[in-house]
């Protein structure tokens, strides 16, 4: 347990320390939020036509009300700590990338129903919308994380793929 | 183990962080109380030279300093005005909510000792928080405190780390301490499934 908490903790500094740096926001987490606006203003446009996307930006053509997705908002940081929660924990790697690959997506799925619940809470009531924003789906977003850590987990155990580190003999 | 054990547990504990969120976000004076406590101790450890201590309204904890500053945003050209950096302390402390949500969603036993724990053991990453975020706006936002390139580096990956990381992690990671029973009992579960299965597939 604590082996796990240690690489846990170190992994997401690491991580967080690497996303951090000028050329992965410049060639990574900018293009990757801006790809994120694409697809909500994607997604609303299937409802609602008047929705636009522009850099990291998705806006209302109605009313002219728009929702920037900002650090934290992109879902990076909850996929850093699903990433180190994966890694860290004594499992085969291939079962591994099979947890990060279905986890990260399921991740960033939520994460597009807050950006999407957001532009419109925002233009309904703007105090619901920084409590919804500051503190309701920060937090949620990160219960997501544990619900998905949880079901790799599960299907770790049920086929019997935690790999417990091996206790020295004396 | 069913495969709807997972799913009650996120639906119980979003259910009781929402109660828990609507709570304490109405008890914002008070539980901003101990950690202006902390960071007035904090500052007057680390920087008696410009700060001369913490000024709680409300859940807006503001430094307050002896830092001239002129030319940023807010004053007059030619003016001079006295840095005092406000943070709302709430985007720091969501953690308790979201701790006391998950102890209640898993069942914990002893709840109230471990919610004390808990509550007490988030202080010091809440008072982390707050103070970079000071430390950000006193030394990059407004460069009053001047510092070196890397010291300007560390205080922007401490400040973020502080705002985008530690609030909802490390209430996860105490909740994982505080109920291990939850942890392994799920994970006993799901093997014991997994074993009936198998079984059941040879018969």
């Amino acid at each position: 347990m604590l082996r796990f908490f240690l690489t846990f903790l170190a992994l997401q500094v690491l991580l967080f320390g690497i996303e951090l740096l000028g050329p992965v926001q410049a060639g990574l987490v900018m293009p990757f939020t801006g790809f994120l606006a694409d697809i909500s203003a994607f997604l609303v446009r299937s409802f609602d036509a008047q929705v636009i996307a522009y850099d990291n930006v998705i806006q209302s053509t109605a009313n002219g009300f728009g929702v920037a997705i900002a650090p934290g908002c992109n879902g990076v940081e909850a996929c850093i700590i699903l990433i180190a929660a994966i890694l860290a924990f004594p499992a085969p790697w291939k079962a591994k990338l099979v947890g990060l690959g279905i986890g990260l997506v399921a991740v960033q799925a939520v994460n597009l129903i807050r950006i999407i619940s957001l532009f419109y809470l925002g233009q309904w009531n703007m105090q619901w919308f920084e409590f919804a924003h500051l503190y309701l789906w920060q937090a949620l977003i990160m219960l997501d994380v544990l619900v998905v850590w949880l079901l790799w987990v599960r299907y770790l155990a049920r086929n019997n793929l935690i790999r417990m580190p091996a206790s020295h003999a004396a | 183990m069913r495969p709807s054990l997972v799913g009650l547990f996120l639906f119980k504990a979003i259910g009781w962080f929402v109660v828990c969120l609507l709570v304490w976000y109405q008890l914002g004076d008070h539980v901003t109380r101990p950690v202006a406590m902390f960071c007035d101790v904090a500052v007057a450890a680390f920087f008696p030279d410009w700060a001369e201590g913490v000024e709680q309204a409300g859940s807006t904890l503001t430094l307050l300093t002896t830092l001239e500053v002129s030319g940023v945003a807010g004053v007059p050209t030619g003016h001079v005005a006295v840095l005092s950096p406000e943070v709302n302390f709430l985007q720091y402390g969501y953690g308790l909510p979201l701790l006391l949500a998950l102890l209640l969603a898993s069942g914990a036993r002893r709840l109230l000792a471990k919610a004390v724990f808990g509550a007490v053991a988030l202080v010091p990453f809440q008072v982390w928080g707050v103070c970079f975020d000071w430390l950000k706006q006193v030394t990059i936002e407004t460069a009053a405190v001047p510092v070196s390139t890397f010291a300007r580096e560390l205080i922007a990956l401490s400040y973020q780390f502080g705002y985008l990381v530690l609030p909802a992690t490390v209430p996860l990671l105490l909740w994982a301490m505080l109920d291990r029973r939850f942890l392994s009992a799920f994970i006993l579960e799901a093997t014991l499934e997994g074993e009936t299965e198998k079984a059941d597939g040879r018969n």
